[in-house]
């Protein structure tokens, strides 16, 4: 199952995961809430690309449609999402399970919760290990425990022989993610989806458990899509950075870029409001409004378009695609009718501090 | 006397040990002999990883917990003294208010947010029906809640509304010192840039003293005019916010903030905090961590060592200063 997945393509190297137009949407009583729409991503083999926005802007619910294990009151309504050639939004059950766990692995945010706290460790790996039969051999109990100590002990656990036998309440925190980790890369996923994992943890921690992900991300060329709503640690990890805002994506562009020089009103906003090394504390110049409730039928086609000063009667009729406004090269797309010069002069905000 | 003006609350050498379970008379040294001064209208920082006893702390100052020894003289009183269930009855009761740190917990759900304002009025102002109601709309005038959200319960309001009312509330019995444990930590980053501006205003408009708890070391040194930096339930640097966060004089300090998104090159500490659980009494506790340390530093316990406005507890910072003095 491997080799067609990651010999493929007759371009240099072409995208892993590809979405296209992506529209979700969730049936309630009180309507349709439009989750999704016409979200376009695509991450290369050894690529890590953060996905970031605001709370409710919808980049946990891409994930899990991603993963096919949305909500049962979601309902993809247009657009596509091919891995590796397997069309994962139409694909048969069987063949997402097999690929969950296998080729695409998810870290969620909370490990305590997300970790089985009645199973010791240990078994939770092996769990995983032999569900994809990757353990084999005339020992088939020692080959499940070997790979779990390995596992552990790629996630840099000291003592990993012992820790195979600690229930995750015995774990400090940043063990209990190491142990997600480790879970999530057992079978070596071509892909890995790391949704906020460290949030809730101590900065030096977070700081290991990113180093964590983003070296073995490295070190085994795996595509990793991490999920954050902290700009300055995207700032830090990622090659590329798409910004969500209310289920469209809005801007997508090589981290230095989008920081040097952030081309839509929310971007711009985003990165203004987050505290950073430098400035004070009336430079922080938040996103104006909030939200819009995507409940709503007459919502405008650029969904920014409330909470924008430039938004204008075009943004409220015709939503702007990533790249089409004045497509410039592919390394910086946004999808705003008004957005700044792609060469705006500036120090990067969060990096180099603001100006007043 | 010093020339300086009392300060509003004065701690000295505060400790709070909790027994550990099954532990056998073993002590959980959640804060340990901790001094620190706070000036009326200051706004001080408590920073440090989880387990380092800031929250403790916190608690103790807000007289939520009582401590295990050390005083905690609070505009002349001693407060510490009091064990916490007479002090909700005392008049210093008022002065001293929290903010907690995830609004959608700390609110009652079946208050709507006028109740929730009301309560502390209640229990400690004693004001008359109109009296009341007035408060509570110029509180949320001063919050910036509109005053339609009053009749709605938390589950009706978003993250920024939730967290003025828990400002309000904190606020309603015009209290001299604020403490926030966390105020933005459940808050998205633009709701959180609004919710600091409406504290720093607070704070100048009103004359607040704030003790503010946090691990986001960016949100501290823009609110704060001095931080503590705490390590195993003790005070390991203290000193003014731009100082310590530009030139920090402690390695732990120092690690801290190199691990701060954006700011390159990060110092990588080994290991886990050693437990707090009878810490070694002739040791730094820092010690088999740090990236500095030295056999002495296993042997000799470092005290905090001031040098003009500014103190680290470090064996090695102290020569560092002397050597570069």
């Amino acid at each position: 199952m491997n080799a067609p997945l990651r010999a493929r393509g007759s371009a240099p190297n072409p995208p892993l995961l590809e979405v296209c137009d992506l529209n979700l949407e969730f049936r309630t009583r009180d309507g349709a809430v439009q989750a999704l729409e016409g979200v376009n991503l695509q991450i290369r083999k050894g690529e890590i690309v953060g996905l970031v926005g605001e709370s409710g802007s919808g980049k946990s619910v891409l994930s899990y449609a991603l993963l096919g294990i949305s909500d049962r009151a979601a309902r993809i309504t247009g657009g596509e999402a091919s891995f590796g050639g397997i069309d994962l939004l139409r694909a048969d059950a069987r063949v997402l399970a097999e690929l969950r766990g296998r080729e695409i692995s998810m870290v969620f945010q909370s490990p305590r919760t997300a970790l089985n706290p009645i199973r010791k460790v240990g078994r939770q790996i092996e769990d995983v290990l032999r569900r994809h039969a990757l353990a084999r051999g005339s020992d088939l109990s020692r080959g499940l425990r070997e790979g779990a100590i390995q596992a552990l002990r790629e996630v840099a656990i000291p003592d990993p022989e012992r820790r195979l036998n600690a229930y995750p309440f015995e774990l400090s925190g940043g063990m209990c993610q190491r142990v997600m980790i480790a879970l999530a890369l057992a079978c070596r996923p071509a892909l890995l989806i790391a949704d906020e994992p460290t949030t809730g943890l101590d900065v030096t921690t977070q700081a290991a458990v990113m180093d964590l992900i983003t070296g073995l991300a490295r070190e085994r060329q795996m595509a990793t899509l991490f999920i954050t709503h902290d700009l300055a640690l995207a700032a830090d990890y990622c090659d590329r950075i798409v910004v969500m805002h209310a289920g469209q994506a809005v801007e997508d562009a090589v981290t230095g870029s989008l920081f040097a020089a952030p081309r839509h009103p929310y971007t711009r906003r985003l990165i203004s409001s987050t505290p950073g090394p430098a400035g004070s504390i009336s430079s922080l110049a938040p996103v104006p409004g909030n939200l819009p409730d995507l409940r709503r039928t007459d919502l405008p086609a650029c969904r920014f378009a409330e909470r924008c000063e430039r938004a204008d009667e075009r943004c409220r009729r015709i939503r702007p695609l990533l790249g089409e406004s004045q497509a410039r090269e592919a390394s910086h797309r946004v999808a705003c009718w008004y957005p700044d010069a792609a060469d705006a002069a500036g120090a990067d905000p969060v990096l180099a501090g603001r100006e007043g | 006397m010093s020339d300086l003006p009392d300060p509003l609350l004065r701690v000295e050498r505060l400790k709070k040990y909790f027994p550990v379970a099954g532990g056998r008379g073993s002590m959980l040294h959640a804060v340990d002999d901790v001094s620190l001064e706070i000036r009326r209208g200051e706004s001080v920082g408590l920073v440090g990883e989880s387990g380092c006893g800031k929250s403790t702390l916190a608690r103790l100052l807000a007289r939520l917990h009582d401590p295990t020894d050390g005083r905690i003289v609070f505009d002349g009183a001693d407060i510490g003294a009091l064990p916490a269930a007479r002090f909700a009855r005392s008049p210093e009761r008022a002065r001293i208010q929290m903010v907690f740190q995830d609004p959608t917990d700390s609110l009652n759900p079946r208050f709507t947010a006028e109740e929730a304002i009301a309560e502390p009025l209640k229990l400690l102002a004693s004001l008359g029906r109109e009296a009341l109601r007035a408060r509570v709309a110029e509180l949320a005038t001063q919050v910036g809640l509109p005053a339609e959200l009053l009749a709605r319960f938390p589950h009706q309001l978003s993250g920024g509304q939730k967290a003025r009312v828990g400002i309000a509330r904190a606020l309603a019995v015009r209290p001299d010192l604020l403490i926030l444990d966390e105020p933005t930590a459940a808050l998205d980053v633009s709701v959180q840039a609004v919710v600091l501006q409406l504290l720093e205003r607070l704070r100048r408009e009103l004359g607040l003293s704030m003790i503010f708890v946090s691990h986001d070391l960016n949100v501290v040194r823009l609110l704060t005019e001095r931080v503590a930096v705490m390590y195993l339930g003790e005070i390991v640097e203290v000193g003014p916010s731009d100082e310590v966060f530009r030139s920090p004089m402690h390695p732990y300090t120092r690690a801290l903030i190199s691990s701060i998104p954006g700011q390159g090159p990060r110092i990588r500490l080994q290991g886990e905090a050693r437990s707090p659980v009878d810490p070694p009494a002739s040791a730094c506790r820092f010690h088999g961590r740090c990236p500095d340390g030295q056999d002495r530093c296993g042997r000799e316990k470092p005290r905090l060592v001031s040098v003009g406005g500014r103190a680290a507890a470090c064996l090695l910072a102290a020569n560092r200063v002397s050597s570069s003095a």
